[in-house]
This record gives structure tokens, sequence and C-alpha cells, in this order.
């Protein structure tokens, strides 16, 4: 029964879409302005070889009365390598204890493991207000989450948004020789303050922080630890407190490109603070092609339980953990972005509103881990 | 009570202060308006934020998925088995 009723909930959000885009109102019925419908697909590999391939699509609405509609789905399949090592030797023995992925039998750690996940979005906005549901569907994990948001000008130049958003998770971890295959269950609470001022004609400053508070299962039950000389599964806390405030910088440079720069410093109650530093500089290299330069410094302290070895049995206060992330890194992130409106060069009357857009990001840390991620995508506005 | 939840009430506290503070510093600084004739190069596409953050927030969803912090998008991201 519980297995038909995933299935029944996957096979939901995949035919989602279809059924959206047929129920679609006609423009003259519901005084809708523009449509705009979307294509992307993106491709991550990183230096473990995992891979995701992940494709997407996005219906939108603008509507009369200042109201808009959306509806974004996506279907993304992340792809584990076998572990690379012989059978029976201390590095397939690391390579199993640290995986995070089930692994039933002898052989299985030693196969290739996918999995996929379906997600769906919709969001409505009104004025200066904005509502919307998120679901998403993989095997072991079901997420949703309803989000909204209201925003007003003042002094003509300052708009303040307050947003907030509630997520509920069932977590039904796979069968798995050596985990915590108990079903469980997370919750998330976020709020938002977000103040954008026009400063100058050319400058925009945007200024927010945000809370978020978790409670449940956040620990891989698949993953294992060393403790003591023995093996035992990952164990986090299952309550975390999160906040971080941001600063941005907008600046419009008369060459018809614009410069932008962000500074975030984030902390938890886990013992985790970090800091990230963004650079971009958006530029029209013709009059339809747009590029984007980004650039991303970000480094972090590690958790009060990170540990790289744990000595005591049961590890930091009965808490322990094979996550990388918990630890103290840097990473930095390159990218390129290039959007190009087709109708405007070829002066085709069927390409207006037609525009392609193409990204690659490169990513590394100083835990010798790199990543590529390339997308494309198509939209079409009418 | 728990001292974490103790100190997350503190830690919220402290936070939504810092928040206000510089919402009311954003707010004040400075006198001179900008009127809606002189937003020409604001409302520039390449100025948009908000098509940043819609931009953005796939790309945000697999790098959060590689490191411990989160947030700066202005909004929370939907759950995933990323633990």
């Amino acid at each position: 029964m519980q297995l038909s009723c995933s299935t029944l909930r996957r096979a939901a959000i995949a035919a989602a879409p279809a059924l959206a885009l047929s129920a679609a109102p006609s423009p003259a019925a519901a005084g809708i302005e523009e449509h705009e419908a979307a294509y992307v697909f993106r491709f991550f590999s990183d230096s473990d070889d995992v891979s995701v391939v992940s494709n997407g699509g996005d219906y939108g609405m603008t509507l009369s009365g200042n109201a808009a509609f959306d509806l974004e789905w996506k279907r993304e399949t992340v792809i584990v390598p076998g572990v690379d090592a012989v059978p029976g030797t201390t590095e397939a023995a690391d390579a199993i204890t640290a995986a995070s992925r089930p692994i039933v039998g002898a052989n299985a750690a030693f196969e290739e493991f996918r999995k996929s996940r379906n997600e769906l979005e919709g969001g409505v906005r009104w004025k200066g207000l904005t509502g919307g549901y998120y679901v998403s569907s993989e095997p072991d994990y079901f997420a949703q989450q309803v989000s909204g948001s209201a925003s007003r000008v003042f002094f003509d130049d300052v708009t303040l948004s307050i947003g907030g958003a509630y997520g509920w998770d069932r977590i039904e971890p796979l069968a798995d020789d050596d985990g915590l295959a108990a079903e469980d269950s997370k919750s998330t609470r976020h709020v938002n303050v977000i103040a954008t001022r026009a400063f100058t004609p050319t400058t925009e400053v945007q200024a927010g922080a945000e809370l978020t508070h978790v409670e449940g299962l956040q620990h891989n039950p698949y993953r294992n630890v060393y403790v003591d000389g023995g093996r035992i599964p990952e164990l986090h806390p299952d309550s975390r407190s999160r906040r971080n405030a941001f600063l941005k910088v907008n600046q419009y440079l008369m060459n018809r490109s614009a410069a932008r720069v962000s500074y975030m410093l984030y902390d938890d109650d886990w013992g985790v603070s970090s800091q990230t530093v963004n650079a971009s500089l958006h530029q029209y290299v013709t009059e339809p092609v747009r590029v984007r330069y980004h650039y991303r410094y970000y480094t972090q302290n590690a958790a009060d339980f990170w540990r790289d070895e744990y000595t005591e049995a049961g590890g930091v206060g009965g808490l322990r953990t094979g996550d990388y992330r918990l630890s103290a890194f840097s990473a930095h992130l390159l990218g390129a972005r290039m959007t190009w409106d087709l109708g405007r060069p070829f002066g085709v009357e069927a390409l207006n509103g037609v525009r392609l857009s193409f990204e690659y990001e490169r990513y590394f840390n100083t835990h010798n881990f790199s990543a590529n991620l390339f997308e494309s995508g198509i939209t079409f506005t009418f | 009570m728990s001292r974490r939840t103790a100190l997350s009430f503190a830690a919220a506290r402290r936070t939504a202060l810092a928040a206000a503070l510089l919402a009311g510093a954003l707010v004040s600084a400075g006198c001179a308006h900008v009127r809606a004739y002189e937003r020409e190069y604001l409302q520039d596409p390449i100025m948009s934020l908000a098509d940043e953050a819609k931009e953005s927030k796939d790309n945000l969803h697999w790098i959060e998925a590689r490191e411990g912090s989160t947030g700066g998008a202005g909004a929370a991201g939907g759950g995933c088995a990323c633990n």
C-alpha cells in the first residue's frame, strides 16, 4: 500500500504540467496580457563522478490587474557510480562507510545507483502579495511547502518585503544494510525581511535578513562514520536554527552594463558560520545578446560536533557526522551566462519572443572537490 | 526550556533587531528621492534583481546541497533528500 501511494504521488506530480497546460484559459476569457513558456536542461557532474540530469518546464501568465500565475515542473535524475575499489580492501570499506546512498547486498556498492525526483511549484502574484506551493517526490523523500510574501513601496523609492514559508517533509529510507531505516519527518519554518532602495538613478541597494528553523531528521540515513574503531550510523541534532543577513549593491554602468556585488553573513546553532561574496558583471554584447560573468567566494568553519576522526564512543555528545559540508572549507565558483533574443536580429515574426540561454559554471573547494554545471534553455513569450 | 531553544530565541531577537536597524538605515540614508522618470537605467533588464533571483534559484539549490549554509535569495527552498 505504501508503495502504491508513493507511485501515485510521483505519477500525479509528473502529470500535473500537462493537466495545467490543458486547463489554461484562453486569453480573451481571463484578461491575459502575456504568456511565457520555457524549457530548461541542466547537466551537473562532479569530481566524484556523480552526475545530475535535470529537465524542467515553466509556464507563466501575466494577467490584467497586476496579477500573475506561474507553474514550474522539474525532473532530476541523480546517477551515483559504483565504488571504484577492489572488494574487501580498506579503500572499498571506507567508500561504503561514507556512502550517502542505500546499499543492500555484497555487490550493490560496486554498482551504479540512480534516483529521480519530480518537483512541481506553483505561484500566484497579485499586486504586492504572492503565494506559492511546492511539492517534490523521490523514492525515499516527499516534501511540501507553502510560502507567501507581501511587499509595499514607501517614500516612492523604498520597497519593503516580508515573506514566510512552512515546509513539511516525509522521509521513507530505502532498505539499507547498515543504515537507520526508520521513517521520519522534517519541518522547516522560514521568515525573511528585505528592503530595496534606489539611491541614485543608477544605483540600487538591497538589504535583507532571513531566519530558518528546522526540526526533524537532518542526517543522511544511509551514511556511517567510524567512531572509536567501530562503524555506526551518522547522527545530527534534530533541531537547527539558521540565520543570515545580506547586502547587495547594484550599479548601472554607462557602457550598457551593470555591476553587482553582494555579501552574506550566516550562522547557526550547530556552530557553522559562513561568509559569501558574489560579484557579477552584466553586459549587452549587442542589442539582443546579453552576458553575465559571475564569481562567488564562500568560506565556512566547522560545526561543533565535526571531527576528522571520532575517538570517543558515541561521537561528540552523542552526535557524529561524515558530512563534509559540516567541516571547515572554502569554495570558489566561476560562471558565465549568455541570453539571446532571437527575434531582433533576424526580423522573423515567428521568432519574436523567442529567447535562448546558455550557462556554464565551474565550482571547486578546498576538499579537492570540483564540479561543472551546464545549462541551456529556450523561452517563448506570446 | 532547553539551552538550544533559549539560544535560538536570543538569536532570533538579535537577528530581528539587526534586520530592523539595517532596513531603517537603508530607508533613512540620504534625502534625495529617485523620481519615476529617473528610473530608465534601474528598469533595464540587466539591473533586474528579481530576474537574477529566479535564474539563481536552481543553481543555489545544487550549491547549497554541497555547503553548510543557506539563504541569500530571499526565499526558502523546497525540501529534498540532499543530506
